[in-house]
């Protein structure tokens, strides 16, 4: 295994991303991503080698993702507060008009509602495949699943989205 | 629908490439701050590993200061045991011993 700057420097790119799909907060996903880098020097030598480094890592990535989420919402049901709605990943373009931007806003923030509502199983396997395009098949191996379960996951994860 | 649905992923998923890439100084940050945490556990390790050598030496130097200096090798009598402390061969035990008469000698 490389060591932490090589680390960094090769997978921050994913983990954050995913830290930001999953929390849909930089702060938020900032504080996973570091937290992500930690659990994975602290496992380092439990590492075996007989798959990809990276699939590792996606694990190690995803779980810790959502046990912050897991975490975040046992906060705000302890705060009595209104759970955080999901912030768009969206930044203010001046040059597009404002109201389709707003209709876009709009029809995003839905998507997140939907993301939102899908099983960790299928929030995973529709992550990889659509925000990572990574190939069902090793789509499955990180979930360490068959082809055809993957499959039938992001089907019913599309299908639930749907229905927001 | 489907069309519509998947559309609506990608423009979520560009959006999110577009988060990671506008904070380029993300790595940076990631690497001083997990620097910032793992040097204090660092610190710490040399601090414990330096004072446990101190303390194999001490503890090396008394077992040799009480047991383990070379003296004369003496005979066993007749049915009594000797027990080895000395980590030196008894010819070379014997050598030291005289090459310290020999010196106290050369005093006189």
């Amino acid at each position: 295994m490389p060591n932490m700057n090589d680390l960094v420097e090769k997978y921050w790119r994913q983990i954050y991303k995913l830290c930001l799909f999953y929390l849909r907060d930089a702060q938020d996903a900032e504080d996973a991503a570091q937290h992500v880098f930690e659990v994975i020097l602290k496992k380092q030598s439990q590492f075996q080698g007989q798959s990809d480094p990276y699939t590792w890592i996606y694990r190690i990535a995803v779980n810790t993702a959502l046990d912050l989420l897991r975490r975040r919402k046992i906060i705000h049901w302890l705060s009595l507060e209104q759970t955080r709605e999901p912030r768009t990943a969206v930044t203010m373009d001046p040059a597009l008009e404002m109201e389709r931007r707003q209709e876009e806003q709009e029809k995003l923030k839905q998507l997140q509602t939907g993301i939102a509502r899908l099983s960790a199983r299928e929030k995973e396997a529709f992550y990889f495949f659509y925000y990572e395009q990574l190939p069902q098949k090793d789509i499955a191996v990180i979930m360490r699943t068959s082809v055809s379960a993957v499959e039938s996951l992001v089907h019913k994860a599309v299908n639930k989205i749907r229905t927001v | 629908m489907k069309n519509k649905i998947e559309q609506l992923i990608q423009l979520d998923r560009l959006e999110l490439e577009k988060q990671v890439a506008l904070d380029p100084f993300l790595p940076q940050r990631l690497r001083s701050r997990l620097q910032a945490r793992h040097q204090p556990a660092k610190r710490l390790a040399w601090r414990l590993g330096w004072t446990f050598a101190f303390c194999l030496i001490v503890a090396l130097l008394t077992l040799l200061h009480l047991q383990w200096l070379p003296g004369p090798a003496t005979k066993p009598l007749s049915g009594q045991q000797v027990v080895r402390l000395s980590p030196f061969p008894e010819e070379l035990q014997n050598t030291i011993y005289r090459s310290f008469i020999e010196v106290a000698k050369w005093e006189k």
